[in-house]
């Protein structure tokens, strides 16, 4: 998994490129908690390379959205592939993430 | 019953080894003609098993964590059909007797935990739950139709 951001003023955009399993969360998730300052206020993670998600990875997302409701920021799921959008469905969280 | 493959793993229970876990599951899986998404929901599947087995059979700070998984592959009735049993030797625990997670609870109350075993019921055709002292045991199946 590459996980590449790019922070510009108050806006953040992560892309996830490779395998989203337990490992790679670990990951995901220390980049976040190190990107996701109080300042940002726009969170834009690009999933177009990213076509396993578990449930470790979830959670960093879940994790993620929690921190920018409290940043009263936004956050958008861009470019979400099938196979990872049926984990989305089956969990719920496709009807309480904002995806484009 | 044609083209069976089998293969096990006898690992520690370690993120260390979940690669291997994945590797040998597509490998299985798609000798037996699992189409790529196929082979990613069965490896979903094991990942959060054997996660679990990682994160919570031992006590903390054990560093032998013994697990066992097999792994088969076969093709019936026009189906490819993949079974895989994941053992531990931790205490008796059933994964499956926790009822799932509210899919519908709003962002700001969801806790971890639960979504793992919740994927896997519904990736699987089946998932059972055994105890056969001193083993844990988790047995998965899917089926899928093969184009003849």
């Amino acid at each position: 998994m590459v996980i590449k951001k790019n922070v510009s003023g108050d806006s953040c955009e992560v892309s996830l490129d490779g395998r989203m399993d337990t490992n790679a969360a670990v990951e995901f998730g220390k980049e976040m908690e190190e990107v996701l300052t109080p300042e940002i206020k726009s969170l834009v993670i690009d999933m177009m390379n990213c076509s396993y998600m578990a449930s470790s990875g979830l959670r960093i997302i879940v994790n993620s959205q929690k921190t920018m409701d409290s940043n009263q920021g936004t956050m958008v799921l861009k470019n979400v592939n099938g196979d990872v959008m049926e984990v989305f469905d089956m969990t719920g969280l496709s009807d309480l993430l904002t995806f484009e | 019953m044609d083209r069976l493959t089998e293969r096990e793993l006898i690992i520690d229970a370690s993120l260390a080894n979940l690669d291997a876990v994945l590797d040998a599951t597509e490998e299985v899986a798609s000798s037996c003609g699992a189409s790529a998404k196929t082979v990613k929901q069965c490896q979903l599947a094991i990942e959060e098993l054997f996660v679990n087995v990682a994160s919570y059979a031992y006590p903390e700070g054990e560093t032998h964590k013994p697990c066992r998984i097999t792994f088969a592959s076969w093709e019936a009735d026009d189906a490819g059909h993949i079974r895989i049993e994941i053992a531990d030797r931790g205490e008796m625990f059933d994964p499956l007797a926790k009822e799932d997670p509210d899919i519908k609870t709003p962002i700001k109350d969801r806790k971890n935990g639960g979504m793992g075993i919740m994927m896997t019921k519904k990736l699987m055709n089946s998932v059972e739950y055994r105890f056969v002292s001193p083993e844990n045991i988790v047995t998965i199946e899917k089926q899928w139709a093969l184009d003849v």
